[in-house]
């Protein structure tokens, strides 16, 4: 099983949660400033996440010819991983391009996570993605 | 060398997969565009101000146009020969029987991702027995035809790809520009429409929907810009001739041909092949088929290649 592609989308989610809901971290605008709900937190982190990943299975599925139902489900899950875990913590990481490359780089390793559990349990599905 | 070669799998290991460095010189190049746009937001606050745009707002924008950049540089960094050198291996020569071509070309993918053109379109090649090693000599992987005789896919270059992927890389660093400007001035214009409560429970999707509307404005622009200038470099780049792919292009099942090329191992699938194909040599027609046997390949007249190739050394 190749895990490139799954380490890719994670990258575009991480890289999208860390960008725009770090980006809020700098948004004061009141004093005291208000600690949002974790809540709002992942529900911003999906949003940016589902954003970026969806983008790049497009791009993977014009470019390599995949199958598209395979790539888009594979971005959605990574999508909702990555949205629900890198939200919360890319709101509380200073400096944007701080924020973007750590979650670049947790998106990375949560995308592995989820073909090296998703991937190897579903045959059929490994082998669409992969192909 | 006497003995076939065993056909899929060659070795009990897979194939290493070396660190991907392209990907990582992408995402510091995108981490350093957002560094550097809230760098000068932060340095030069006065001018976003008489803007109208503030220095999130400008450094969301900055992000989707540096995604843009990442992604064109992503793919024109990939060493296929343009920007970056193919993988080092050897010159060889060899021949054989066309068994099949595949035209790898994809319009879609011309207009809409130019800078992420591949090969134009590659044949196989069943070679000759003393070409064996060729195919199998370190490789994790041999492909053969249906009556089992071990092939070598040979890749044809695209003519156009270089041009585009320089002329996508340009086009995606001058949209990059237009489009952070353009993104943080069309996300001042929504928030100010919206004007989001401080307090209301949507405040913070509110600020989302300001950031989202400034990164994808400037990431639709970077994006238009990386097309304009693919395409540019597409026409460019296909003014002349291309004595390979027009021989290619004539190639059918059962040509005899000698060919020369770059010898590589392919890092995914882990088969040796031509990448790219130099020259090709067409010098005969076999009279049925496909599919061939090596037989049928030893059987043609011998080739013009300058030596006869050593046995394989393990």
């Amino acid at each position: 099983m190749n895990y490139k592609l799954c380490v890719r989308l994670g990258i575009a989610a991480g890289g999208g949660v860390g960008i725009l809901v770090g980006l809020l971290h700098g948004v004061n605008c009141c004093s005291p400033p208000h600690q949002p709900p974790v809540s709002q937190l992942i529900l911003a982190g999906l949003i940016a996440a589902f954003i970026g990943v969806f983008f790049a299975a497009a791009i993977a599925c014009l470019v390599n010819h995949l199958a598209v139902s395979a790539v888009f489900t594979l971005a959605f899950l990574i999508g909702i991983i990555s949205g629900v875990f890198l939200g919360p913590l890319a709101y509380h990481l200073p400096h944007p391009w701080v924020v973007f490359i750590v979650c670049a780089m947790l998106g990375a390793l949560l995308g592995w996570l989820v073909c090296l559990i998703f991937c190897t349990r579903y045959r059929s599905f490994s082998y669409e993605v992969s192909r | 060398m006497s003995t076939p070669p065993i056909c899929g799998a060659q070795q009990p290991t897979p194939i290493p997969s070396p660190f991907d460095w392209t990907l990582l010189a992408a995402i510091v190049t995108a981490g350093g565009i957002i560094g550097g746009a809230y760098a000068l937001a932060q340095a030069f606050p006065g001018i976003l101000a008489a803007l109208g745009v503030g220095a999130t707002t400008f450094t969301s924008a900055a992000a989707g146009a540096g995604a843009i950049v990442a992604l064109v540089l992503y793919y024109a960094l990939k060493p296929d020969g343009c920007i970056r050198s193919t993988p080092k291996s050897e010159p060889i020569c060899l021949s054989g029987l066309v068994e099949d071509t595949t035209d790898m070309s994809s319009t879609a993918v011309a207009i809409l991702a130019p800078f992420a053109m591949g090969p134009s379109g590659a044949f196989d090649l069943v070679v000759k027995s003393i070409y064996w090693h060729y195919v199998t000599q370190n490789s994790f992987w041999v492909f053969c035809d249906d009556l089992g005789a071990a092939m070598l896919p040979c890749l044809i270059k695209s003519k156009t790809a270089c041009g585009a992927k320089i002329g996508s890389l340009v086009g995606a660093g001058v949209g990059a520009i237009a489009g952070a400007i353009l993104g943080a001035l069309a996300a001042a214009a929504v928030g100010g429409a919206i004007g989001c409560a401080v307090t209301g429970p949507f405040y913070l999707l509110c600020l989302l929907v300001v950031l989202l509307v400034a990164a994808i404005v400037a990431a639709v622009v970077a994006y238009v810009g990386a097309l304009i200038g693919g395409w540019i470099g597409e026409g460019i780049a296909s003014i002349g001739g291309d004595p390979v792919g027009d021989e290619w292009k004539g190639l059918s099942p059962g040509a005899i041909v000698t060919v020369k090329g770059n010898w590589a191992t392919d890092p995914d699938i882990g088969n040796n092949e031509l990448f790219y194909t130099t020259d090709i040599n067409r010098t005969g027609q076999f009279a049925t088929g496909p599919s061939y046997t090596t037989a049928d390949a030893d059987s043609t007249a011998p080739d013009d290649c300058p030596l006869a190739p050593p046995p394989p050394t393990q």
